[in-house]
């Protein structure tokens, strides 16, 4: 009998030692079960190790995560926000490098992606919003990952960035090759970022010569330290906003309308009540956080009660963090108006998700618009959704079906 | 009450001005900015102390 995500068909106990003392956040038998293997990580060891991908360190506990992702000086994203380590030789910025260099990326794309800037998007993300609804709202039924949530970010990041809309398709295979293409063959994320640099160049080259209304533009003409920025550096940021712009919104979509499917009460109230729909985000957002974030220890320090030595491999695990129950009582209960609702599912200190503004409203606008357009939307009697865990948690899946 | 933010802690989630706006702005690349000089009128004060407890860097302070 399929299985939906149902709470009370719980992980195999087994299943729960076996990640306890060896966890992997990439293995597939961790995906259908995380929430409740985090739980018991949180409760019996919120700090540990594991010799999985040449061994690293897992946070779990919120005061953990939340105290490394503010001390960068301790705790690095430099050289890699991946374990295992990503193919590419050179850091992706800013995010892949400290304060104060750092520093100088970040203020690049702030004016880019601040709230007063990203606010003016809000028309043309409802536009393409109802649009992707259009297409299939008469049928009563969507597969809503490869039918909205795996669409909607990669279309606005794709006019944002300035890349023609009608080369879509392309970018999407190029992201899944990169994001998810090494459990195939690692060859497969080498050639498609060279495929990506070698596109993201030419284009370049066609602003250089003819600006645009779009980030390309904007970073051609950027100037950090007195110095324009070097073509390989306007790759290492569009590397980035490529790969963290999109698997993160479709994920959030997924796992948050995945909930809400599913517990029709909370659907009414949003439904019924419009003006709760960021509050309702917010503590989606925490109960279905999405990121293990990789890390480099930076010197030999005695952290967290354990003995950490310089180059160790770390993950920080915000889903874990997310459902603390000494940061957030009664964790797994959904209660919208949660306060204070401190979540980590944009991190925290100076690598703080520049895109936050840009997925809030993303979220926001869709949230909206389903509620309006589709309010009577639940998950097809006898679907199989299926969660994976990596470095952005997410589904396979969303059969929905509504009223028509 | 006075309210206090420190600059140098914050990292612009924007959290303190979706949860009290009439306290709490944005300059242009979205740092927080204090709206208010003077005493806190009493009937913000409740905002104001569920903006500082949501700022997820803890970078408000409220007194008392």
């Amino acid at each position: 009998m399929p299985q939906t995500d149902r709470p009370e068909a719980g992980p195999d106990p087994d299943l729960v030692e076996q990640f306890v003392a060896a966890f992997d956040h990439h293995d597939p038998k961790l995906g259908q079960h995380y929430h409740e293997i985090y739980a018991e990580m949180v409760e019996r060891c919120p700090v540990t190790w594991t010799d999985q991908h040449g061994g690293y360190w897992v946070l779990s506990g919120y005061a953990e995560v939340h105290h490394a992702l503010q001390h960068h000086e301790l705790i690095s994203t430099h050289p890699s926000v991946s374990v295992p380590a990503f193919h590419r030789d050179r850091p992706m910025l800013p995010l892949e490098v400290d304060p104060p260099i750092h520093h100088k990326y970040r203020l690049l794309l702030a004016p880019v992606f601040s709230p007063k800037r990203i606010a003016d998007l809000e028309d043309d993300i409802r536009a393409t919003t109802n649009e992707l609804i259009d297409g299939f709202i008469g049928r009563g039924r969507c597969e809503f990952m490869s039918e909205f949530a795996d669409l909607l970010p990669v279309i606005v990041f794709t006019k944002m960035m300035g890349l023609p809309v009608e080369e879509m398709a392309r970018f999407r295979a190029w992201r899944d090759a990169i994001l998810h293409g090494m459990h195939e063959d690692p060859e497969i994320p080498r050639v498609a970022t060279a495929e990506v640099e070698s596109y993201v160049l030419a284009l370049l080259e066609d602003r250089k010569r003819q600006r645009r209304d779009d980030i390309l533009s904007v970073l051609i003409d950027s100037v950090a330290d007195g110095e324009t920025l070097t073509d390989q550096e306007i790759l290492d940021i569009t590397f980035l906003l490529f790969l963290a712009g999109l698997d993160t919104v479709s994920s959030a979509l997924g796992v948050q309308f995945l909930h809400l499917a599913q517990h029709l009460e909370h659907r009414d109230q949003l439904v019924q009540g419009p003006d709760l729909i960021p509050d309702a985000i917010e503590e989606l957002f925490r109960y279905e956080s999405l990121i293990v974030g990789g890390r480099t220890v930076t010197r030999d320090v005695e952290l967290y009660g354990v003995e950490m030595r310089k180059g160790d491999r770390l993950v920080v695990n915000t889903v874990a963090a997310d459902r603390d129950p000494r940061q957030f009582p009664h964790p797994d209960e959904v209660i919208f108006d949660r306060d204070p609702n401190r979540h980590l599912v944009f991190g925290a200190g100076p690598h703080r998700c520049t895109g936050s503004h840009l997925a809030r409203l993303e979220m926001r606008v869709v949230f909206e618009e389903v509620h309006r357009r589709t309010p009577t939307y639940r998950l097809e009697p006898g679907a199989v959704v299926r969660r994976h865990a990596d470095n952005v948690h997410g589904i396979d899946r969303l059969p929905l079906i509504w009223d028509v | 009450m006075r309210i206090s933010v420190q600059r140098e802690s914050c990292q612009g989630h924007a959290r303190c001005a979706a949860l009290c706006p009439e306290l709490f702005g944005l300059d242009d690349l979205g740092f927080a900015l204090e709206k208010h000089r003077q005493t806190v009128p009493v009937e913000l004060e409740a905002k104001a102390r569920r903006a500082a407890a949501g700022c997820p860097e803890l970078a408000i302070t409220t007194e008392p």
